[in-house]
């Protein structure tokens, strides 16, 4: 068999490889979990799961991430964060998790959208269940073969940090509604009486109808899930020098609840900032 | 709630409930004090469940006050109040009792859609109310317009019902959520309702009447997406107008008055009965694929005729169109005036399409092999055979060609020589095209497999579906594309293989996909053209043909064209779904069209290749 090399002056019919980054994959993860300034409770729930397979199989990792934040009061907010973040995690890490340990999908292989769907839809039944009258947000991101599984409801937000800040998740907000049928600006929003209303969220209604999307993951941009509670407090443009500027993604995450709180921290901050080194 | 067979304040005695809601449950009762005749009330009792003392307080003195309020309100359509009584802790309101339906209920039991007249009358006529509690003194805002809210009474008035009474506030914390409630303007949700919110709640209530589409299970404020006249042909254009002026976003834009809006639908109405008659909009279809008006089908630069049905799709290069048809000759045309310049004969149909590289031209036959061949007059450069028929279109990527066959193996023919590189044995015959992707290359079979090969012909992973892979694939953004004969469109992982998203349609695809700007756009046995979003398999839009597409569409500058069994090319703008124009031939088309600057090439089964432009 006479092995395939690359011609020169190939036709575009061939597609280059991403940047090169060879070496075992890992991922580092920094952790803001902060209850603010005002606040009594916190009432944000942050999961942080990676994983490494060096078996000579095409999944050496993956990484499940998720941030919850709730409402309602007497602690129901922080239970139903709890609740509905956890159940996630369960039914993702069962079904996935098998898997990615060599399962075998069966006949009938769901997809990992559908996946995704049931997951949420778990999670929601759960909530309704144990905590009616709660609610929480749920934004979650499956990270494996350099895509990223974005499964989410509410105002907590996913973002692709690189040049800029790029948010890859659309806030289900009453404000966020306004804008998009060009109701009210961008910078009328941020002065808007109602931010906090939300159209979608966990806990609401039987049926749920999250937004399940998948977007590649560029090399050399990082992934942040924060809570309203950081997005909200600081404007952008601060949250993407400060991870700019930071060694390490654990120390841009105490910068920015430092920076939320001097703000006023009116609200609970929660983030995970991903950064993914090595890999193929 | 009460037992029926309860008296209160000696005199109302309860016969049933009539109806329930968060914050009051209304009964039927029998006024006692007129015990020679049957006197029916309406008995309304206010729930007030808050363990709160100071909000339970306050909920009594709003119910007070909004009793007291409607206690001076006289007009035909508002139900008269007879009294008001706390007995026990517990608040009631007595009113005139009405015998009749809802307009939701006789939204629902209505078969079709509700006559545009009858609609009509019953806007001017709340209107009427409207306008009489805004002027009144004080202003009275009713803040809650919907179908269920309006009857129709047994003498065919309008009655309003279920005045806000003793609204509920919600405790001002974050998370505050207020459901899709669909018929309340933006302002109502920031707690600023004023005369103008009841207009544009109006306006949402005519659009749910006339279109039988409830707004509280779309989401809020996308009107746009929903526009009258697409779902109510029978809708003038006049009223569209009126509906949606009461449903713009900012209140200032909307009728100033109830009795603006009154008078306006008064015209409609003459409009309706005659006085200026307005044709139904004929021959409209919901679906997106409405002809942009003045948007003209090409006729074309030119037309070949071959000897029997073009089934693949062309090649352009050097000046020329080359494409196969069913009489076993490939063709090579003039792309300016497509006349004729040789033909290659093979010995079987020609169902591909053939590949370019430099002076070459390479494709497979059903007489089992691909041939190579000078573009210059068509001479034979080589033949490589297989042992079946070749009905897939050959790929060239890095120096190679890969075929496939109904031998079952996909082949790797060095491009200079002619010499086989490898072969990769599958399952069941090869009859889609390649893709070359990254270091991979990806192709589906007879089988149901879908398969990815390293360049060197090593299996990576294998995706079973249910049906044979005919579709070609289509790779953005690590994902790799492609449908089944199975019904279903596949969304793959390139690197693992594992399932992102499956979409099914109503029939077989054997169409390949074409994928632009997120968007993935491929046809099936079910009659549709489909456009996907690419990240989340949600349906953008589809447009309807009259025949199976088997075809593929091809992206050429914003918009798709693709073919379809019904004979025609249709012509649709890739971000909206709107149908341009669709190109009529005397048969089916089932390859794809191959775009040069301003020209696309398409071949028919009525034995033509067509040029137009575009």
């Amino acid at each position: 068999m006479t092995p395939l090399s690359r011609a020169h002056g190939d036709r575009p019919s061939t597609r280059p490889l991403p940047a090169d980054r060879r070496g075992p994959p890992a991922f580092h993860v920094g952790v803001g979990h902060n209850i603010g300034r005002v606040r009594s409770t916190n009432e944000d729930s942050l999961i942080a799961i990676t994983a490494l397979q060096q078996a000579d199989s095409t999944l050496p990792y993956f990484g499940l991430f998720i941030v919850a934040d709730g409402m309602g009061g007497h602690e129901l907010g922080e239970r139903a964060s709890r609740l509905a973040a956890q159940t996630f995690a369960r039914e993702v890490m069962g079904q996935f998790g098998a898997l990615w340990l060599g399962g075998s999908p069966g006949e009938e292989q769901v997809s990992i959208q559908e996946m995704l769907q049931n997951a949420m839809r778990k999670a929601n039944q759960s909530v309704l269940r144990h905590f009616p009258g709660s609610g929480t947000t749920l934004t979650a991101c499956l990270v494996f073969t350099q895509q990223v599984f974005l499964a989410h409801i509410g105002d907590s937000r996913a973002y692709f940090v690189k040049d800029g800040l790029h948010q890859i998740s659309h806030d289900h907000s009453l404000v966020q509604r306004l804008i998009d049928v060009g109701q009210i600006s961008p910078e009328e929003a941020t002065r808007y009486a109602q931010r906090n209303v939300l159209l979608r969220a966990i806990g609401q209604t039987d049926d749920l109808e999250p937004e399940i999307v998948t977007y590649p993951w560029e090399p050399g941009a990082r992934l942040l899930l924060c809570s309203d509670g950081l997005w909200g407090a600081i404007p952008e443009k601060d949250i993407l020098d400060t991870i700019q500027k930071s060694p390490t993604v654990q120390a841009a995450c105490n910068a920015l609840v430092d920076l939320c709180n001097a703000a006023g921290g009116p609200d609970n901050i929660s983030a995970l900032l991903v950064e993914m080194t090595g890999g193929e | 709630m009460l037992p029926g067979g309860t008296t209160l304040q000696g005199r109302y005695l309860i016969q049933r409930v009539l109806g329930r809601g968060g914050m009051s449950s209304v009964y039927q009762a029998r006024d006692l004090r007129f015990p020679n005749v049957t006197r029916l009330v309406a008995v309304k009792q206010l729930l007030n469940q808050s363990t709160d003392p100071t909000i339970r307080r306050a909920v009594v003195e709003n119910f007070e006050r909004e009793a007291n309020l409607l206690a001076t309100l006289d007009h035909p359509a508002i139900p008269r109040i007879f009294d008001y009584f706390s007995e026990e802790e517990r608040s009631f309101l007595v009113m005139e009792f009405i015998s009749g339906r809802d307009l939701e209920s006789i939204l629902a039991e209505s078969r079709s859609l509700l006559p545009v007249d009858q609609v009509v009358t019953w806007a001017i006529e709340i209107c009427d109310v409207l306008q009489f509690l805004h002027t009144h003194n004080p202003p009275v805002i009713f803040r809650d317009v919907k179908p269920s809210n309006v009857m129709m009474d047994d003498r065919g008035r309008v009655r309003l019902v279920d005045f806000g009474i003793a609204k509920l506030f919600a405790p001002d914390r974050k998370g505050t959520m207020i459901g899709t409630e669909g018929y309340a303007p933006p302002e109502q949700y920031r707690g600023e309702a004023g005369p103008l919110s009841d207009i544009y709640a109006l306006g949402a209530t005519l659009h749910h009447l006339l279109t039988n589409r409830d707004p509280r299970i779309e989401p809020p404020f996308t009107w746009a997406d929903r526009p009258l006249r697409d779902l109510n042909p029978l809708v003038p254009p006049s009223l569209e107008q009126v509906v949606d002026q009461a449903l713009s976003y900012n209140p200032g834009d909307r009728f100033p008055t109830p009795a603006d809006m009154s008078q306006v639908l008064m015209q409609v109405l003459k409009e309706i009965h005659g006085e200026s008659p307005e044709p139904p909009a004929a021959g409209r279809k919901p679906s997106a694929g409405i002809a942009a008006e003045g948007s003209a089908t090409p006729s074309p630069t030119w037309v070949f005729d071959c000897e029997d049905e073009v089934r693949g799709t062309p090649a352009l290069g050097e000046g020329m169109v080359l494409v196969g048809a069913y009489d076993h000759n490939l063709y090579a045309l003039d792309f300016e005036t497509g006349s004729f310049k040789w033909k290659y004969a093979t010995e079987g149909g020609l169902p591909g399409r053939p590949a370019l590289w430099e002076d070459s031209i390479f494709l497979g036959s059903e007489d089992h092999r691909l041939h190579a061949l000078s573009i210059n007059g068509g001479r034979l450069l080589w033949i490589y055979p297989t042992d079946k028929p070749i009905r897939s279109s050959p790929v060239i990527a890095v120096g190679h060609i890969f075929v496939g066959s109904d031998d079952g193996a996909l082949h790797a023919v060095n491009l200079a020589t002619g010499r086989r590189a490898w072969r990769c044995e599958v399952a069941g015959p090869v009859r889609s095209t390649a893709l070359v992707a990254g270091d991979r290359v990806y192709f589906g079979c007879d089988s149901g497999d879908f398969h990815s090969v390293t360049l060197g012909g090593e299996s990576k992973w294998q995706f079973r579906s249910r049906r044979a892979v005919v579709s070609s694939a289509a790779e953005a953004n690590g994902l790799v594309y492609f449908g089944s004969v199975d019904y279903s469109l596949y969304a793959l992982d390139a690197t693992s293989g594992w399932v992102v998203w499956r979409y099914r349609t109503g029939k077989s695809i054997v169409s390949s996909p074409a994928v632009a700007q997120d968007l993935v756009v491929f046809g099936s046995a079910d009659g549709r053209i489909y456009a996907l979003d690419a990240k989340s398999s949600k349906e953008k839009w589809h447009v309807e043909t009259d025949g199976q597409v088997n075809a593929s569409p091809l992206i050429h500058k914003g918009l798709v064209y693709c073919g379809s069994v019904d004979g025609h090319l249709y012509c649709i703008e890739l971000a909206s779904g709107k149908l341009r124009w669709k190109f009529a031939t005397e048969g089916a088309i089932t390859g794809a069209p191959a775009a040069g600057e301003n020209v696309i090439c398409f071949g028919s089964t009525d034995h033509r290749v067509y040029a137009l432009p575009v």
